[in-house]
């Protein structure tokens, strides 16, 4: 370090001046959309890009609308996160029909790289990019929403933010969690003489459902 | 097309020129990815704004680069991360190597990543008995056909779908058609197996956030994910510069990075990781291991002709916008790093190789490569620096000596100019054939066949503008007179 610092002059690590200015420019950090353009923006964004996003006035017709989704999907493998995470959602009843299907990520690791559905919350979604932001801890494994075939995401409208920055300033406050994922639609690659393909190694395909 | 590296740049390029696939597959690519690019800044608006912001935040963390790297070292171990700092490619390649060695690893996925290649890891470990296997679809196509990236985003850009679906077949054990979706199934299926398997997951670094040392990793495939997910140790290789200093500034580098490279507003993935997993947390490395790299880098610290070069995100968007890699690709390079960028950076890196320098000279300086970066690299100025160096250090001949005597007394002169000129002229009529063709008997001449070459001059205007215009001159002043 020292090193580092005589080649820039300097004969001791020194503190940096304080900026006037941190992050986006001002414009950007001045942007900011009512919840309705918000709830607007989000699924306009998040449907460009491939996902399927269905909206549900009623967490009733959330759960509904979970139970018909699995219904068309037929899984015969899923992952979810911890069914405490799931509480306020009250989709227990859904995930206990499917429980033969269920798979422990830990116990059987093998099996869940390779399982057809994912069901996971979110702890932040971005109207700009149409963005989900999904934080590991002890009940929010990485891998729900990376190995399975299809991701099933389940959002409320109050958490969806304008930009990314404001969600970047709350994650700072906090203790910064082992890994923060910013997911934007299915995987895709343009690898093969530039043809777009999808679900390359993360899901193939990502459903939304979205308590407005 | 396999590119014989030590032949120099001039015999690199020519064969480069000669693969038709190969130029046409660049230029698609580039001018698609540069499309997208522009699309994409124009919807987000202000983009000279953005530019300026991504600027000083790379110019300020550069300057104070010896803070935020202990900070960042700091944190990531406060967060159960090790940290270690490699002088060069083969230290970094060590320590990686007696990691992987104490985990008694056979199988290691990696995630792409430029400075990887920069210390030819894949290399050093095969020779320890330990297989590397890329996981990005380019990266595995072109690991499959034994050759190197030749785009830094799009790194099998000069395959065509026939030779992957041939790869692809091998490596499937039977015959696999050259449909997209087919092909990726196969690399989706056989490297899941890889990534369960792996002891070791290897990734790069887009960024790494000083203030609580977390490592931000930005992917479309998911393959970064994988990697840092499944094996139970994770070994990140960065080089030193990738430092941002906060979370705040991560918007930034996440609005301009995307748009730059592919001209997404965002990647589909962007991971921040801030030490391997904690306790009861049911997947992610056990262990995490960060390799900072200089390699060369800190070299260019306090220098004020190339201390920004460090400033570089790695989005390719100056290979996109440059003619000279639009025309040859990135093969001729020969080189881990193409374009304007590889050609700035390269000889920096490896001042000591006198054979690299000339990649300086694979530019026409446009200048487009400075309009098209995130962080206004001057890349054009350095090209000329680089040149100036490296023409100091080796003399021409003695022909190039008096050449450029002859034309500095030329175009000191007035007189002797004009003269020339019209001597010119005339030389003209027979050496030019057709308005533009050269005619055989220059085209043999040495020295400037091969300038002439790939080059048309049209004719000069005769009579030439100083002599019509004395002409006109005289029909003017009779045209004052009043009559």
């Amino acid at each position: 370090m020292r090193r580092i610092a005589n080649q820039l002059g300097r004969r001791e690590r020194q503190t940096p001046p304080i900026r006037k200015q941190v992050g986006a420019p001002s414009h950007w950090q001045s942007y900011q959309l009512s919840k309705s353009e918000r709830t607007k923006r989000f699924c306009e964004e998040a449907s460009a890009l491939g996902a399927s996003v269905r909206q549900y006035q009623t967490l009733k017709q959330l759960q509904a609308g979970l139970a018909s989704l699995l219904e068309s999907l037929q899984p015969k493998s899923i992952v979810t996160w911890e069914w405490k995470v799931f509480r306020s959602w009250g989709i227990e009843s859904v995930l206990t029909e499917w429980k033969q299907c269920l798979v422990d990520p830990v116990a059987n690791r093998s099996e869940a790289i390779q399982a057809d559905v994912g069901i996971t919350t979110v702890d932040y979604a971005i109207a700009d990019t149409g963005t989900l932001v999904l934080c590991t801890d002890f009940r929010k494994s990485r891998g729900a929403s990376l190995f399975p075939t299809h991701h099933i995401a389940i959002v409320d409208a109050d958490q969806i933010c304008t930009r990314m920055g404001e969600v970047l300033a709350e994650l700072k406050e906090m203790k910064t969690p082992s890994s923060v994922h910013f997911i934007t639609g299915p995987s895709r690659s343009s690898d093969i003489e530039n043809d777009l393909s999808i679900g390359v190694h993360g899901p193939a395909a990502l459903h939304i459902l979205l308590k407005v | 097309m396999l590119m014989k590296t030590d032949q120099p740049l001039r015999k690199r390029s020519e064969q480069a020129l000669q693969d038709a696939f190969l130029r046409q597959a660049v230029q698609f690519t580039t001018k698609r990815l540069r499309d997208k690019k522009q699309e994409s800044t124009k919807t987000l608006g202000h983009w000279e704004t953005w530019r300026e912001h991504g600027r000083q935040i790379r110019a300020h963390t550069i300057q104070y680069l010896d803070y935020y790297l202990e900070q960042f070292a700091t944190k990531l171990e406060q967060a159960g991360g090790q940290v270690y700092f490699a002088k060069d490619g083969a230290e970094a390649a060590q320590l990686a190597l007696q990691i992987a060695k104490q985990k008694q690893a056979k199988l290691v996925v990696k995630s792409k990543s430029m400075v990887t290649e920069e210390v030819k890891i894949n290399a050093v470990f095969a020779k320890a008995g330990i297989t590397c296997i890329e996981t990005d679809l380019g990266e595995y196509i072109v690991q499959l056909a034994k050759q190197t990236p030749s785009h830094i985003i799009i790194p099998a850009i000069h395959q065509p779908r026939q030779r992957i679906a041939q790869l692809f077949s091998q490596v499937a054990g039977k015959e696999v058609s050259t449909d997209t979706e087919a092909l990726t199934a196969v690399a989706r299926q056989k490297l899941r197996q890889m990534f369960a398997q792996a002891e070791i997951g290897m990734t790069g670094c887009n960024f790494a956030i000083a203030e609580s040392g977390s490592i931000v990793l930005f992917s479309n495939e998911g393959n970064a994910r994988m990697v840092s997910t499944l094996p139970k140790t994770q070994i990140v290789l960065m080089g030193m510069e990738r430092i941002i200093p906060t979370w705040a500034d991560l918007e930034v580098m996440a609005n301009v990075l995307p748009r730059s490279a592919t001209g997404q507003k965002l990647t589909a993935y962007m991971s921040v990781i801030t030490g391997p997993k904690r306790p009861k947390e049911q997947d992610g490395p056990e262990e995490l291991h960060v390799i900072v790299v200089d390699n060369g880098r800190s070299r260019q610290l306090g220098d004020p002709k190339f201390q920004s070069i460090l400033h570089c995100i790695r989005c390719g968007a100056c290979l996109n916008v440059c003619p000279v890699y639009r025309q040859m690709g990135g093969h001729a390079y020969a080189s881990v790093y193409s374009g304007p960028i590889g050609a700035v950076l390269t000889p920096l890196l490896k001042p000591e190789d006198e054979q690299v320098q000339e990649l300086a000279n694979a530019s026409s300086l446009c200048g487009a490569c400075y309009d098209a970066c995130p962080v206004k690299i001057p890349l054009h100025d350095m090209l000329v620096f680089l040149r100036e160096r490296s023409s100091s250090v080796k003399k021409g001949g003695i022909a190039e000596k008096i050449a450029f005597r002859g034309y500095a007394a030329v175009f000191r002169h007035h007189a002797i100019y004009r003269w020339m000129m019209k001597i010119f002229r005339q030389l003209q009529r027979w050496s030019v054939k057709d308005g533009s063709r050269w005619s055989g008997l220059l085209r043999r001449l040495p020295v400037i066949q091969g300038w002439i070459r790939s080059r048309r001059l049209p004719f000069s205007t005769q009579p030439s503008f100083r002599e019509q215009w004395e002409m006109l001159k005289k029909e003017l002043d009779k045209g004052a007179d009043p009559k």
